[in-house]
């Protein structure tokens, strides 16, 4: 395993090609922009050795035997499940932001579970290849880059109908050596700190798309790669220090769009090329075992909002008021219920024909659909506490100002026993973690809500609550009719 | 006294674990905190932040304490009560093996 340190050493081997307005970005270990991100991976580099948090960071290879990170494990059971959650939320408590190595994570696992299916059914030999990237992974803890979501044109259209045929990635020619792949992908978190990214389609798919049904592993510095870094709610801040409210970890992932103009990728780093039928279990498995996530994750980010709200009542003079004391016992209960979630569908979960294990993708789906909204009411009522000043400070660089620093230290006054400064940098922090590209993040990270909705329209089987409405309502000829005849849906 | 001492990954602590720790071997000052799976350890102390106790323990057949959430060897006990009744613990499993050299 990789101490946070060793990682950071690593990256700096690694070249990817990253812009940001025009201009290329040398080093991501060391770029103001991306450096939060790359500080928050390392945290889950540097957890695995301290003893407080290494039963959650750590686990045993079943396929060597060896100590690796949690990250790069295929789950062997429903603890493993569980354990995920817990440490999500764990490193979260201290980042407060993504540190963007469950993508990869979760890449995987779907992965993983996916090739074995295929190599069953079509005789392929996708599995043994992937298990030997794997070990690779393992060995050497690096950080991999889950890649799904295509820019996707017209969303009214199938891949293979779009104008423009690059709006999925796809295989554009293969040969005896790989493959080449063309497209983008687009919100990729962790991508350029990370080493590998695994490519995955970003939905199912059809005999005809089958061009677009492709998986496959690539360093991020691969030829014929390139990033763009995406703008962040005030990302110039990051220039600042107490103006970021998060100075050493940022907020959300550090996300780009990763462009693959015409990129080789060898046959033993493919591990789906035209499978159309398996595109749609790839997707699934991956968006299911993302969203479990989200209740550890966002739990641990929203217990941080939680004491940065109570703190704020404290500086404010209003932390004994009982309407404040139970708008923060409101985002306690909303924060255990999402965290509920991620452990009910982690503890319903299931052994996979691989021997691996799959969450409840039901109850996986209801989580992700609950943080779309309780991070929206959790954040809401930590604006409510704070107040409006949390939006409207002076700058940083007035703070600091011999002359006009006296009248914010004096008007930006809260109780008198603290300093302003410690009143302005929580009110800074609220802001970093309860607005803009963190809010939109727990919206649409994971798929958007009508993704989930489609799920629980699948997985909600309403024909059977129905014949178990009318029993109750007494409707006997139409129980009677069904157990008879099953229906279609049956 | 060598403490071998497991935490659970303090996920949703009930308390701050490291603390708690802390304030044990700072009332025992002839303590060493060693690593859970060390082999020369006298004693293992699994700190679990909340009743769940999900730590993980290494094989030892040895003296054991857990505290779960706000709990010592499952009996009820208040976060500020228990470096005390924990560091009680010790001292007993201390004598014990002095008394057994």
């Amino acid at each position: 395993m990789k101490t946070g340190a060793e990682y950071r050493e690593s990256l700096r081997k690694v070249k990817p090609i990253v812009y940001f307005e025009t201009q290329l970005i040398e080093s991501v270990v060391d770029h103001p922009l991306t450096k939060p991100h790359v500080n928050a991976a390392a945290m889950t580099y540097d957890m695995a050795f301290d003893p407080q948090f290494e039963d959650l960071v750590t686990v045993t290879s079943h396929l060597t035997g060896k100590k690796i990170s949690r990250f790069t494990h295929i789950h062997q059971s429903a603890e493993d499940l569980v354990k995920k959650v817990k440490m999500l939320r764990a490193i979260s408590q201290k980042t407060g932001s993504c540190y963007q190595r469950c993508v990869g994570f979760d890449a995987m696992n779907a992965t993983y579970a996916t090739t074995y299916d295929m190599d069953q059914k079509l005789g392929t030999n996708y599995h043994k290849r992937f298990v030997e990237f794997l070990k690779f992974i393992q060995e050497t803890d690096f950080m991999l880059a889950g890649a799904m979501t295509d820019p996707k044109g017209d969303r009214g259209l199938r891949p293979g109908q779009q104008a423009d045929p690059d709006q999925f990635v796809h295989i554009v020619s293969k040969d005896e050596k790989g493959i080449v792949i063309r497209g983008a992908k687009q919100h990729m978190t962790g991508m350029v700190n990370s080493h590998y990214m695994l490519i995955m389609p970003t939905t199912a798919l059809t005999e005809e798309d089958k061009d677009y049904a492709v998986s496959c592993a690539l360093p991020v510095d691969a030829p014929g790669v390139f990033h763009i870094f995406g703008r962040q709610t005030n990302d110039k801040r990051k220039f600042d220090e107490m103006d970021q409210g998060n100075a050493e970890f940022g907020v959300v992932g550090g996300e780009c769009l990763t462009v693959l103009n015409d990129v080789f990728v060898p046959w033993d780093k493919v591990f789906m090329c035209g499978e159309y039928q398996f595109a749609g279990t790839l997707v699934e498995r991956f968006a299911s075992y993302h969203r479990q996530n989200y209740g550890g994750c966002k739990g641990g980010v929203s217990d941080i909002i939680i004491g940065a709200t109570a703190a704020i009542a404290e500086y404010n003079g209003a932390a004994k008021a009982a309407h404040v004391k139970d708008k923060i016992v409101e985002m306690v209960h909303l924060t255990e219920s999402l965290y509920a979630c991620s452990i009910a569908c982690s503890a319903e979960g299931h052994k996979l024909p691989c021997g691996s294990y799959y969450v409840d993708p039901l109850l996986a789906n209801v989580t992700k659909q609950n943080i779309t909204r309780h991070i929206y009411e959790i954040c809401r009522l930590s604006h409510d506490v704070a107040g409006g000043f949390t939006a409207t400070m002076p700058s940083e660089k007035d703070f600091m100002d011999p002359e006009l620093g006296k009248y914010i230290e004096k008007y930006y006054k809260g109780v008198a026993s603290f300093p302003t400064e410690e009143r302005y940098r929580m009110g800074r922090l609220i802001e970093n973690m309860t607005g803009g590209t963190a809010l939109v993040e727990s919206m649409h990270g994971a798929g958007s809500p009508q993704a989930q909705r489609v799920m629980l329209t699948r997985q909600g089987n309403v024909e059977y609550k129905k014949e178990l409405a009318k029993r109750l309502a007494g409707i006997k000829n139409e129980v009677a009719k069904k157990e008879a005849a099953p229906t279609k849906e049956k | 006294m060598k403490i071998g001492v497991k935490f659970c990954g303090n996920c949703n602590s009930r308390f701050n674990a490291r603390a708690i720790v802390e304030e044990i071997l700072g009332g025992l000052p002839e303590a060493v905190w060693l690593p859970a799976d060390s082999p020369e350890k006298d004693v293992l102390l699994v700190i679990s932040g909340c009743t769940v106790d999900c730590a993980t323990r290494p094989l030892w057949s040895g003296a054991t304490i857990v505290v779960a959430g706000e709990t010592v060897d499952s009996q009820v006990c208040s976060n500020t009560e228990l470096p005390k009744a924990v560091s009680s613990k010790l001292e007993v499993i201390r004598d014990e093996l002095a008394r057994n050299i």
